[in-house]
């Protein structure tokens, strides 16, 4: 059993307020992602659901009994810390056989159950050699035995996979949440990375400036971002201001600029109302004869994974990106591109407008 | 904390209260003496002026050798480093007295360098001065070499702290090396500039050992306490310790509360920018910035450090065998050291007995500081108020130690609380107020070093309560701290003079009966001691070194 | 103009030799990433162009001009740092202005300087802010800004996007390489960063233990990479045994898979029975309905892991010869995308032209794709 409630956390350091009224609930065995930007308050969060950190007002509840007054040691979950912490001066057999060394096993059974965890990480062969003497992906599976040893149902992950390189990240993460599935784990992970956000979590919670703005599956958090600043940062978006023109039941149209006017079929927009469009840059077709046809010049192009990543700088001034598997754009040359209504998104304005949303995505305040 | 405040806190200041409640009789030796008037006064105001340029010049000295040092040790790769640093820091082990018998040796006696040079005498007299300063220049020299590890050790720190990638980034942006240093090190270095010279400062406004071996007729104000105190003038020794301490007091709090601020970083006002200098400055740094010169710097410096430190220790060593059965000069075999150790004056036993004194003292002093350090430097890492806790720490570590002995005395001596006449016991209880800081200061630069704090929160989530991660993660963690303070502590304790003559009574410790020989002029005997005393200095230091190695 | 020529470079420390003779030529203009797992050598290779280090053997030219024994400070070049190394105690403006100032240009130059590059990489609104006020994307803004403010037009870059958020990555490349294009610069930027590589330069200089094993357009790098370890390392690829069971026409081969399965691929310059691998990306996978049977190149399989990326689905597929596969499937590729899960018995094919086919590696697959040689 490992469910987790948390119920309008609120903890201010100083001037900074690093968490507003944060309300989440997981489930038993569920593999929960908080992701947000650098500063959003995700470490906090899971130091104060540790225990390490107390929260200025709000409960938590483990297993439905609420442990604010508990001491971490009592509280049943296991962190995992960002840059390893693994003991210096102890082996990464003892540093695994830790936590069942303090429960009190024997130094023999603790070391037979340490030795079938580090198996489990593939790191057996190394049960006797000291932290430092490892590679940083190897330092990473003894930190997270060491966590699973613990031996408790729900494990707290503060970017476990930060310190590893590119290549090997894209391939270990797939391996860390069957791991979870498979032990049965309550996992609540926290990261800045939605590619490692998308690819373990069951349900991402995307934290802003210490606020949880959206939370929900990946698929519901990818095709229906609520807002301009959760669209923009869990992909790349094209974001444009523009003024409603048209709405009705199912078609609003907005005038973005220089003659331009797109249609979308998403509502709830008045007429004359500011709003920010969002496309996805694979949204975009090139030179076809659909609705909302956009000009422009190609800007510069640059190739990725199998497909070209175009700018175009549109006659209306702004600048959008599109990805295309076509391979005859020039640089320089003109361009028409469409886009389905279906495709194009629509987000509340904003005080301050695109500017504010960009600069929120960065971690400017 | 109680035991805090008694061991080491209270004899800090207690001198303080002996001009109060003794007030009557500082004034009669001081201000209103029937026979001599205020000559005492004067005598004190003369002794002070005379302490502060000498020490104020060493520290001038310091810098100039001490950063290109620091430099060459942070930054450099070059075999024979490790060798450097031992070199630059001996000073700070070897106890002084020996250190100053050596020095006096080398420079004002045919054994040393002038004998080297085939003079036939040496190549200082020891009254001699810098002309126009009135600083006997042979005093000069010996509080240079024991004040220049302290120059040197919190330079190199605070550059080995600071990321190199800054100095990287300003060549790549055009500056020369010596541009780079003006402009991009030394503002970050500045606090660290301040914090080497006050030690070094406080340091030698309080040396005592090695000063009263080197000083001929002259005496600095830390000499005068100890001087005095055995001239039984109570009243104006305390006095004019508690001057030297309320100095120390002065420069130091001030000095620590600022600099130990997260800021870390003084900005050197524009000066150079408004008055058009910068050209200047500029040429000429890109001129000076030629590998080969900066290297002959290098050089230069290193060449100081071998005849500070190194030429002593080895004329202190050469002459014991010259003198061994007789005096080399004159054939006398009462000159030798045979004679004068196992002949009529028979110092061996005495030897012994201090030797006996001084280990066990050290050793004593040690074992209850390493007990007293271990929960401060807790306590100074966990709560806000331990940065106050650690500043006044850090008075005993520069409060002239004859002052902080002559403290001591009259705190728990006759005078007071009667509870201890000097000798070992009071030794023991001197020597506990400084080894504790030394020791804590070590510690905490292991805490702040590692990630100790992680490691324990670490440790808690694992299930871990808070004895066991004390017990199974910090104390382990920091045991290299520990250790390395204790040795430190051991060898302070070992060389300490200035506070140890005060308190001493009729123990003698071996640092102490040095000065006493080269004061009666048993000067065999003196060498010998001095040899003795500095390698076992030394060999303490390489086992440790040995022993720390293999990690 | 800066044009950069490496003549076989050679580093050592102590006994490991960092760099193994390393000839490189970037053209004036030209922006070139190179790329490497850690440990590569890469780093040092830029450091040593910069003038932070000395090579032990070689030469470097700039401009044509031997710069082998020039402090870093004579170069002109413009070095970006992964630790962005700000000078602590200066604010952004000045910062920027200190690569002026030290050249002992006039005070009004070096404003108008610093005033113009700060205004073209639109980080003038933070002039007065000091380092630890700023966000890492914008910190490293300015750190470009200060590099190019010494009038340099050779912009050397070590990770320089390396400690920064994900999501602010992804922005700042293009915002770089735009910025670089629009100034005429020549940049080389270090990175172990596959995306970052192929998304930013004109040529990628691919990095192993201190050798090049491969210089070409990033395009090239992804359709023609010269062996198994540029082909896995430029993104993954799903490597397939087989034999040449025979040669078709049109360069064409028939290669039998271990498991019996028969595939045709392009494959020149191998004999019928020569043990060969073919490479696959998994994006070059499609997965198919039972109704497409008929095609060719079909392997059979079972989903054993379905994951949702956003702009793609991602499924591990095992075939029927037990091997595994990734297969990537974008979303804008078809309209419709039927969601597979997890258990569903799947058709996998692949287009002949997207395969890529090498000799089986003599030292073994694994030892082959190893970032160490």
């Amino acid at each position: 059993m490992g469910s987790l409630r948390l119920v309008d956390i609120s903890k201010r350091f100083d001037r900074v307020e690093a968490l507003k009224d944060v309300d989440l609930e997981i489930y038993d065995g569920e593999y929960a992602v908080v992701l947000g930007p650098t500063g959003a308050g995700k470490t906090t969060l899971l130091r104060i659901i540790a225990g390490l950190l107390r929260q200025d007002n709000g409960e938590v509840y483990i297993n439905e009994v609420q442990v604010d007054d508990l001491p971490p040691e009592e509280r049943g979950v296991a962190l995992f810390f960002q840059n390893f912490a693994l003991f210096p001066h102890m082996t990464v057999l003892d540093n695994v056989a830790f936590s069942l060394r303090v429960k009190g096993l024997s130094l023999e059974e603790s070391e037979r159950k340490a030795m079938d965890i580090l198996r489990m990480v593939h790191l057996d062969h190394r049960a006797y050699s000291y932290p430092r003497e490892l590679s940083g992906g190897m330092q990473q599976r003894v930190a997270l035995a060491r966590t699973i040893a613990a031996g408790v149902d729900i494990l707290l992950l503060d970017e476990p996979l930060s310190q590893l390189d590119a290549k090997i990240k894209s391939e270990i993460q797939y391996e860390l949440r069957d791991l979870a599935k498979s032990l049965g784990l309550t996992v609540l992970h926290v990261t800045n990375d939605v590619e490692e956000a998308l690819a373990v979590a069951d349900r991402i919670a995307i934290l802003n400036k210490g606020e949880i703005v959206q939370v929900g599956t990946p698929v519901e958090i990818m095709e229906n971002p609520k807002t301009a600043f959760v669209a923009s940062f869990i992909a790349e978006m094209n974001l444009m201001e523009g003024v409603v023109e048209e709405s009705s039941e199912n078609r609003v149209v907005v005038d973005i600029g220089g003659g331009f006017k797109v249609e979308s079929s998403r509502n709830g927009f008045k007429k004359g109302e500011l709003v920010i469009v969002g496309v996805k840059p694979s949204s975009f077709k090139i030179g076809g004869d659909g609705k909302n046809g956009l000009t422009g010049k190609v800007e510069d192009w640059v190739f990725s994974f199998g497909f070209r990543r175009v700018t175009v700088q549109l006659d209306n001034g702004s600048r959008v990106s599109v990805k295309t598997e076509r391979k005859d754009i020039e640089r320089g040359s003109s361009i028409s591109l469409t886009v389905d209504p279906r495709d194009v998104y629509l987000f509340p304005y904003l005080k301050g407008g695109l500017r504010t949303v960009l600069a929120e995505v960065s971690g400017v305040f | 904390m109680v035991a805090l405040a008694v061991l080491v806190l209270l004899p800090t200041v207690f001198l303080a209260s002996f001009p109060i409640v003794y007030f009557d009789e500082v004034r009669y030796e001081v201000f209103e003496n029937p026979l001599v008037g205020d000559e005492n006064l004067r005598m004190i105001i003369s002794v002070l002026l005379f302490s502060f340029k000498l020490s104020i010049s060493a520290v001038i000295i310091d810098l100039v050798l001490g950063i290109p040092l620091a430099f060459l040790l942070a930054r450099g790769r070059f075999p024979g480093k490790t060798l450097l640093e031992t070199l630059v820091t001996l000073p700070l082990v070897i106890p002084t007295s020996g250190f100053g018998f050596a020095s006096l040796l080398t420079w004002t006696t045919v054994s040393g360098i002038g004998g080297w040079l085939g003079l036939g005498r040496g190549i200082l007299e020891t009254s001699a001065t810098i002309p126009g300063t009135g600083i006997p220049i042979l005093m000069l020299i010996v509080h240079v070499s024991l004040t220049l590890p302290y120059v040197v050790r919190t330079l190199q720190a605070k550059l080995v702290e600071l990321n190199p990638v800054y100095e990287d980034a300003s060549r790549t942006l055009g500056a020369t090396s010596l541009t780079t240093f003006r402009k991009i090190l030394l503002p970050q270095i500045l606090p660290a500039v301040f914090s080497g010279s006050v030690l070094a400062f406080a340091r030698s406004l309080g040396e005592t050992g090695a000063t009263m071996v080197v000083s001929g007729v002259r005496i600095t104000a830390a000499i005068a306490v100890v001087r005095w105190e055995f001239e039984f003038k109570l009243g104006a020794a305390a006095f004019l310790g508690l001057i030297l301490v309320l100095i120390t007091w002065l420069i130091i709090l001030p000095v620590e509360l600022l600099l130990t601020g997260k800021q870390g970083i003084i900005k050197p006002p524009p000066l150079i920018y408004k008055t058009g200098l910068e050209k200047v400055f500029l040429k000429l740094e890109s001129k000076l910035s030629k590998r080969g010169l900066r290297n002959l710097l290098y050089v230069v410096c290193i060449f100081a450090v071998a005849i500070l430190v190194v030429i002593p220790v080895i004329v202190v060593g050469e002459s014991v065998v010259a003198y061994w059965y007789a005096d080399p000069y004159t054939g006398k075999r009462e000159g030798g050291v045979v004679y004068q150790l196992l002949g009529p004056p028979n110092y061996l036993p005495a030897i012994l007995r201090a030797t006996a004194i001084s280990f066990t003292s050290a050793f004593v002093s040690t074992y209850i500081s390493v007990f007293l350090s271990i929960p401060l430097a807790y306590i100074i890492e966990r709560y806000r108020f331990g940065r106050v806790l650690r500043a006044i720490l850090k008075i005993p570590l520069v409060v002239p130690s004859s002052a902080l002995g002559l403290s001591t005395l009259l705190m728990w001596g006759p005078k007071f609380m009667g509870l201890i006449t000097p000798g070992i016991w009071l030794i023991i209880l001197t020597h506990i107020v400084f080894s504790v800081p030394v020791i804590v200061e070590t510690i905490i630069a292991v805490y702040e070093g590692s990630d100790i704090k992680l490691y324990e929160d670490a440790a808690r989530t694992l299930g871990a309560n808070p004895y066991y991660t004390a017990e199974k993660i910090s104390l382990p963690v920091l045991k290299e701290g520990i250790i390395t303070g204790a040795i430190l502590s051991f060898t302070h304790s070992l060389g300490e003079t200035g506070a140890t003559m005060i308190v001493m009574g009729s123990d003698i410790p071996i640092s102490a009966l040095v000065v006493n020989m080269v004061e009666s002029l048993a000067i065999p005997a003196a060498l010998f001691t001095s040899t003795y005393l500095i390698f076992i200095s030394m060999a303490l230091i390489f086992v440790f070194r040995l022993a720390t190695r293999r990690k | 103009m800066p044009e950069v020529k490496l003549v076989n470079i050679v580093k050592r420390f102590g006994n490991i030799t960092a760099l193994r003779g390393i000839n490189l030529t970037v053209e004036n203009g030209e922006y070139v990433c190179i790329l490497g797992p850690s440990g590569c050598g890469k780093t040092t290779l830029l450091r040593i162009i910069a003038g932070l280090l000395k090579p032990d053997e070689g030469q470097v030219y700039i401009d044509g001009e031997d710069v082998t024994h020039k402090p870093p400070e004579y170069r002109g070049v413009g070095f970006v740092f992964q630790s962005i190394a700000l000078f602590p105690h200066m604010n952004s403006w000045e910062n920027v202005l200190y690569g002026p100032t030290v050249k002992g240009l006039d005070k009004s130059i070096s404003h108008r300087i610093a005033r113009e590059i700060m205004r073209t990489l639109k980080t003038i609104d933070y002039s007065g802010l000091y380092p630890g006020e700023l966000s890492g994307g914008i910190a490293q803004m300015i750190a470009i800004a200060r590099a190019l403010a010494t009038g340099a037009k050779l912009l050397l870059l070590d990770e320089p996007l390396g400690a920064l958020d994900p999501r602010i990555r992804v922005d700042l490349r293009y915002e770089l390489r735009r910025i670089v294009k629009g100034l005429g610069l020549t940049a080389i930027h270090v990175t172990h960063n596959q995306e970052e590589a192929l998304t930013i330069a004109d040529r990628i200089v691919v990095m192993r233990s201190g050798m090049v094993e491969a210089y070409d357009t990033p395009e090239n790098l992804y359709w023609h990479p010269k062996n198994l370890f540029v082909a896995d390392f430029i993104g993954k690829v799903n490597v397939l045994e087989g034999f040449i069971k025979k040669a078709l026409t049109g360069g064409k081969a028939l290669v039998e898979l271990t498991g019996g399965i028969s595939i045709e691929v392009y494959a020149k310059g191998f004999s019928e029975g020569d043990k060969v691998v073919v490479a696959v990306r998994p994006e070059n996978f499609e997965i198919l309905d039972r109704s497409e049977a008929d095609k060719p190149n079909l392997l059979r399989g079972v989903v054993t892991r379905a994951r949702f990326m956003g702009d793609y689905y991602r499924y591990d597929v095992t075939l029927e010869s037990g091997e595994r596969v990734t297969v990537n499937t974008p979303l804008y590729r078809s309209e419709k995308i039927q969601v597979r899960k997890k258990g569903e018995p799947v058709l996998v094919r692949f287009d002949p032209e997207k395969a890529l086919v090498y000799a089986y590696p003599k030292r073994g697959i694994e030892r082959e794709l190893s970032i160490e040689v």
